[in-house]
């Protein structure tokens, strides 16, 4: 029985002791791929600042703003939704509480949803809500390309402009900092100019523009639009990664004091098996000078 | 002495300059324009090209550039540029190859992107070696 014991017990420490080596394994790799993404938000985030303050500066000057991308629908009918989440499980309560922040988006905005799924984790969970997504990107990279980031926009910017929804709004997680982020939800389009009014009392006639501020609108909204889609996804991302990191170093610490307490038992239960035999010895001896 | 104002390049992948200067000119829509110090407020698209810069202490730099737009203040001038490079990141053997395969797209014609789309890589590739090539002399 005891040895029984003793051996069931070493099984467990050497089998704890593999998942700790896997968990430490996951950790290194979500914190290298962290790195990486990190290193792309961090010099994407000032571009983003800076086409937003251009943009608003310039829609605040022209008069007229005669772009389907900036005219909000009274009536919002039907509206588009891009579901942002991980490529992978095991990553604390990343996608759950993604779901979660959905599901409470549901509740404030009650209209039909056109979902854009983005993650194989979104794919999967649309399954079970349900929901048919109309659009579905996975296998996500830190360097995604411009083109495809272009060909993603192109068809929202489409799907908005056609009509088929009245309002198109992206939940992501936000990146804060290595162990804090937060799913958020930004209405994409229209495009939002922020502080519009106050850009609007200081409409200089003074400003020059070369060529006329509607040509430049038509080429800079496409691209504040592709821009902030990059940011949007390269701050999951990064928060995918941190996230897993944290959980994979949360389980190699677990595995770590699992392995101790069982180490403890393991060497009891030897000690306590050695005892017995010596006893059992000692017994026999004195049995037979007996 | 001419008055100093500060000059900032941005691209989606990095900030390529960031310094106080004299005079910047830059590849404007309808041609080459030249900014300095208390320039009245004006912004501008970008076409592919070069900007030259002329920094405090008197040197000369330049960064190539494949459009963007640019927004000018009195005393600061800010480039958002699609890319930018300066003559240190360019490789004419790289470059001289990009346009040829921007050339062949355009020739063949390439799925999902337009006519205009084509051209333009291959303006854009045509301006990044001929900045490689002049620099290496």
């Amino acid at each position: 029985m005891a040895v029984g014991n003793i051996k069931t017990i070493r099984t467990k420490i050497r089998s704890v002791n593999n998942i700790k080596k896997i968990t430490r394994a996951m950790e290194m790799v979500s914190a290298a791929k962290l790195r990486k993404v990190q290193e792309r938000l961090m010099a994407v985030r000032p571009y983003a600042s800076k086409i937003a303050e251009f943009l608003t500066g310039l829609a605040g000057r022209v008069q007229n703003l005669d772009f389907p991308l900036f005219k909000t629908r009274d009536n919002v009918k039907r509206i588009g939704v891009v579901l942002v989440m991980g490529e992978k499980g095991l990553c604390g309560s990343f996608n759950s509480n993604m779901l979660r922040f959905f599901n409470e988006f549901q509740k404030k905005h009650p209209q039909p949803v056109d979902l854009t799924a983005i993650g194989k984790k979104t794919v999967d969970t649309a399954k079970k809500v349900p929901l048919t997504p109309v659009d579905s990107y996975v296998a996500l990279k830190p360097d995604v390309t411009f083109g495809e980031i272009q060909s993603w926009t192109n068809k929202l910017i489409a799907s908005f402009v056609e009509g088929r929804v009245d309002e198109v709004w992206v939940l992501y997680t936000e990146y804060m900092n290595a162990v804090t982020f937060r799913p958020r939800a930004v209405k994409f389009l229209p495009v939002q100019t922020e502080k519009k009014e106050g850009a609007k009392k200081e409409a200089s006639s003074d400003y020059e523009f070369e060529p006329e501020p509607a040509k430049i609108l038509a080429t800079l909204i496409p691209r504040y639009v592709q821009t902030t889609f990059h940011r949007l996804l390269l701050e999951s991302m990064s928060s995918e990664h941190a996230a897993r990191m944290n959980a994979m170093h949360n389980a190699t610490e677990n595995a770590k004091d699992l392995v101790s307490s069982l180490t403890l038992i393991y060497n009891k239960a030897r000690q306590a098996s050695i005892t017995k035999e010596l006893l059992d010895i000692v017994g026999g001896a004195e049995a037979l000078k007996g | 002495m001419p008055r100093e104002f500060q000059f900032e390049v941005v691209t989606p992948e990095r900030t390529v300059f960031s310094k106080a200067v004299t005079s910047v000119i830059m590849p404007a829509y309808e041609g080459y324009l030249g900014v300095m110090a208390g320039h009245a407020p004006l912004l501008a698209l970008l076409q592919p090209g070069e900007i030259v810069v002329r920094t405090t202490d008197g040197k000369q730099e330049e960064i190539a550039v494949s459009g963007g737009f640019a927004d000018v203040g009195p005393a600061k001038c800010l480039i958002l540029a699609d890319a930018a490079e300066t003559p240190d990141q360019l490789n004419p053997d790289r470059a001289r190859k990009a346009l040829e395969k921007a050339k062949a797209a355009l020739a063949e014609g390439a799925p999902g992107h337009s006519q205009e789309e084509l051209e333009a890589s291959v303006k854009r590739a045509e301006n990044r070696l001929r900045f490689a090539e002049r620099r290496k002399k």
